[in-house]
């Protein structure tokens, strides 16, 4: 399954919607989209994964580089919208209580 | 099955369908799909370097009335042998708050999901042994 990525600015904010399966197949491309917005001058950046039913570890390990931006830069990295199976990931890797999660 | 980024889709297909119709809830088969993805797409990175090889599988439900509800998959590959499992543990999520890196979960999540998780030097190649307490699985979510 592909993934379609829709990224919004607003002002220092930017929201990036993920729908798709979050695999080591297609996280490469949700990468690409936040690479270049952890050398920009945003300050929060909000992954919404409403429509993401299952991501595996090299999801989680793309979106933990946006937990290591966050720590430079003292901005936000938040995780939005978690699916009931993509929660449980995040507990499993005991990931829950250090990615801000909302939603 | 070929373990190639293909035969992961497979996979991750395969693991579907079998899940549907036994009455497993959508946790417990994300659970079974996410161990087998990762432990495929180690062998298929780490064990066949990404250039893709043979992976047999197979699967059983075992236990009886009254006791755990268990299911033992196998994958048997022909990448060389790995002698000590213990190199390949993986991150420790405790280190992450303070030192988050990128990588190394896939075996963290395989041990978390798995009620048993064994690895088999052959001489030819490694089997693994994954055991899912479906029963208990249940009672978690």
């Amino acid at each position: 399954m592909s993934l379609h990525i829709e990224t919004e600015h607003a002002g220092k904010a930017a929201s990036i919607t993920v729908t798709g399966d979050v695999t080591i197949q297609t996280s490469p491309e949700l990468r690409n989209e936040l690479q270049p917005l952890f050398t920009s001058d945003v300050e929060v950046i909000r992954v919404v994964l409403n429509d993401v039913k299952f991501m595996d570890s090299s999801g989680i390990a793309t979106l933990v580089e946006g937990l290591q931006w966050s720590k430079r830069v003292k901005g936000r990295f938040v995780l939005s919208g978690l699916s009931e199976t993509v929660r449980d990931v995040f507990e499993l890797a005991k990931l829950d209580t250090i990615f801000e999660i909302e939603g | 099955m070929t373990g190639c980024k293909e035969g992961l889709q497979a996979l991750q297909h395969l693991a579907d369908q079998a899940c549907k119709g036994v009455c497993l809830n959508a946790i417990q088969i994300n659970r079974i799909a996410l161990a087998l993805d990762e432990l495929f797409a180690n062998i298929h990175a780490h064990g066949y370097a990404n250039q893709g090889g043979d992976i047999d599988c197979s699967a059983k439900w075992t236990g009886q009335e009254g006791k755990p509800c268990l299911l033992e998959i196998k994958l048997r590959d022909y990448a060389p042998a790995i002698q000590d499992i213990k190199t390949c543990k993986g991150v420790d999520p405790e280190t992450l708050k303070d030192h988050p890196v990128a990588g190394g979960l896939g075996m963290h999540l395989i041990y978390a999901i798995t009620e048993t998780f064994e690895h088999t030097p052959l001489e030819d190649g490694n089997q693994w042994r994954l055991v899912f307490n479906l029963k208990e699985e249940d009672e978690k979510t």
